[in-house]
């Protein structure tokens, strides 16, 4: 079966469902909203003293003029996955709560055709949610009388950055959805573990065990660590060396898609196998 | 596929549109489906006949692939399209599953979009056929069991299927409702599709169907044509002073016998029509058997069908 067709049928399913386009211009509201929250934060301080504004531009830099603003908006949105997450797992408790998971089957797609459709509408998604944070940094890079655009282009990396980190933590809302089957006790535990034992973990980990960076391998931080901080922030936040963590961009590249692979090799094994009740 | 001796001077040749071959499916240790094994004849309306927990649905699940079978394994269309053989195939299992968020039309879009069968034209089609056009455009929240229940025949009649699969097809129906089905079951079954139907109503079965099998706790009791499966019979009461040696006259001219365990009276078997009764009164009498009890009674198809299905 073509993609066009697994798409456009995902397509039929929700061009009329009313709570799925609310939460996606919930989304789509969000993103920029944020991203302008940070900019206007960050020009009100600037403005409020000369002084300030001089040791702000020492200190770090212009995070909001061309290129520095790939990163940084790139980097802010992707505290945003828990947004769209909930978007994800309506996509797919709603086919169980309405049985037409089975029914798809039924009328002829196979087990692998229904979850490639839902494969298929995260990459879309992931793929908006992209357009849209490019056209917001357009817009605000653009906007700011500072920034220059002759270095239009240097840091773009950053957004392909950001639409891996946003597919690898909506596959893993998808997982937790497909699992659980009931959209509220999925979101709560994709924002459960989305904030707590892996942070727990880390924090025991670095603080007081002492253990080594093994937890740097653990999903969510995997994924996360494919987009470390702008150079200004690690500079304010922390005293790790910052060439290592951008050195480590590519291993944790590999490890985040080799979990995302893994985690939708998963999801087939499981239905092929599974009874459709 | 089979060869039957069509009439005297002909060979026919009936192709099977399914063959099960020993399907069996547990839950945990409930035995669903024990090695079931049949044939579906091309063109014939074949029913699963059983009382509600025997295992129909499960067997149906399995074909349709929803359902995961422990042993055995099942060929539609004698393996021709692979995997996407439910493409081919009309389908309603269970309850209708549908959006219902969506109009029944809306629903009917994705139908088409999955199947490959139908189209635009066709979604008006069996929207018309299935008493739902004028309600087309409403929710399928708004429906009534009994739209729902059509509205998931329409969709298993989307692009005219060669075969359909239909779960207690009737059900949430009214009266009209459950004889506009069954009449347009009998159309598309003389229009040559191949309709296979679950259900738990013999009158059903016996009214709309060529061929039954009947599940009971998962065992399949018998399969067949009807006219064979849930026969009429005549059954013939007798009785005699010496009842050893009125079954034994019997049996020296081939007639089987059972003995009633509540009456004691010798009963024998016949096609409906064909009980002699006064063949098996001279015959009696020729050995000496003087009768004391002689009655005809005609075996309902229900009696016929508890029998199969009672312990």
């Amino acid at each position: 079966m073509k993609i066009t067709n697994l798409l456009y049928t995902e397509w039929l399913k929700l061009r009329r469902y009313w709570a799925f386009w609310l939460v996606l211009a919930l989304v789509l509201i969000a993103y920029p909203g944020i991203a302008y929250l940070f900019y206007t934060g960050y020009e009100d301080v600037r403005e409020s003293n000369q002084q300030v504004d001089a040791v702000l531009k020492l200190a770090i830099g212009s995070p909001f003029d061309f290129p520095e603003i790939w990163h940084t908006l790139a980097y802010i949105s992707s505290f945003l996955v828990f947004i769209p997450s909930v978007l994800v797992i309506m996509l797919i408790t709603n086919e169980y709560q309405y049985r037409t998971q089975r029914q798809n089957i039924l009328d002829g797609w196979s087990r692998d055709q229904f979850l490639w459709s839902k494969l298929l509408g995260i990459a879309a998604l992931t793929l908006l949610l992209t357009s849209v944070i490019i056209l917001v940094t357009l817009v605000i890079g653009w906007a700011n009388p500072d920034s220059a655009t002759a270095g239009l282009h240097v840091n773009l990396q950053y957004m392909g950055l950001f639409a891996l980190i946003t597919f690898n933590q909506l596959s893993i809302a998808f997982l937790i959805g497909f699992l659980l089957k009931r959209a509220l006790l999925a979101l709560g535990l994709f924002l459960f573990y989305y904030l707590i034992p892996e942070n727990v973990l880390i924090q025991l980990s670095s603080w007081r065990w002492k253990t080594g960076n093994w937890y740097h391998y653990l999903p969510m931080e995997a994924s996360d660590r494919m987009l470390p901080p702008p150079p200004y922030l690690a500079k304010i936040s922390d005293s790790t060396d910052y060439q290592s963590l951008v050195d480590a961009i590519p291993k944790h590249i590999l490890v985040s898609a080799a979990y995302t692979c893994l985690l939708w090799l998963f999801c087939f094994w499981w239905l092929r196998r599974k009874d459709l009740t | 596929m089979q060869w039957f001796r069509g009439n005297s001077i002909t060979l026919v040749a009936v192709f099977s549109v399914l063959q099960i071959n020993n399907i069996q499916k547990s839950y945990g240790s409930v035995r669903a489906l024990n090695d079931v094994s049949l044939e579906v004849p091309e063109g014939s309306v074949y029913g699963i006949l059983g009382p509600n927990g025997s295992g129909k649905t499960t067997l149906l699940g399995i074909l349709m692939s929803v359902l995961r079978p422990q042993k055995g394994n099942f060929k539609w269309f004698d393996g021709q399209f692979g995997d996407s053989y439910r493409k081919k195939i009309g389908c309603m299992l269970e309850t209708p599953n549908f959006y219902q968020y969506l109009s029944g039309e809306e629903n009917l879009r994705i139908t088409v979009s999955i199947s490959g069968r139908g189209d635009e034209t066709d979604i008006t089609r069996v929207l018309k056929l299935v008493g739902l056009y004028e309600r087309r455009k409403h929710r399928f929240s708004t429906y009534s069991l009994g739209m729902k229940q059509r509205l998931a025949i329409g969709a298993a009649l989307l692009g005219n299927p060669g075969v359909l699969v239909l779960d207690e097809p009737t059900n949430g129906l009214d009266p009209v409702g459950i004889a506009e089905i069954r009449e347009l079951i009998r159309a598309l079954s003389q229009a040559g599709h191949s309709i296979i139907i679950a259900s738990h109503l013999l009158d059903e079965v016996e009214k709309i169907c060529t061929h039954v099998a009947i599940l009971k706790r998962g065992n399949l009791l018998a399969d067949g044509p009807v006219s064979e499966v849930l026969m009429d019979e005549d059954v013939v009461e007798m009785d005699a002073a010496n009842r050893q040696l009125l079954t034994a006259v019997l049996s020296d001219r081939g007639i089987t016998t059972d003995t009633n365990k509540e009456s004691g009276l010798v009963n024998t078997y016949f096609p409906k029509g064909l009980a002699n009764l006064e063949y098996l009164n001279r015959t009696c009498m020729e050995s000496g058997i003087i009768l004391t009890h002689l009655s005809l009674r005609r075996k309902k198809l229900e009696t016929r069908f508890l029998e199969l299905t009672n312990d």
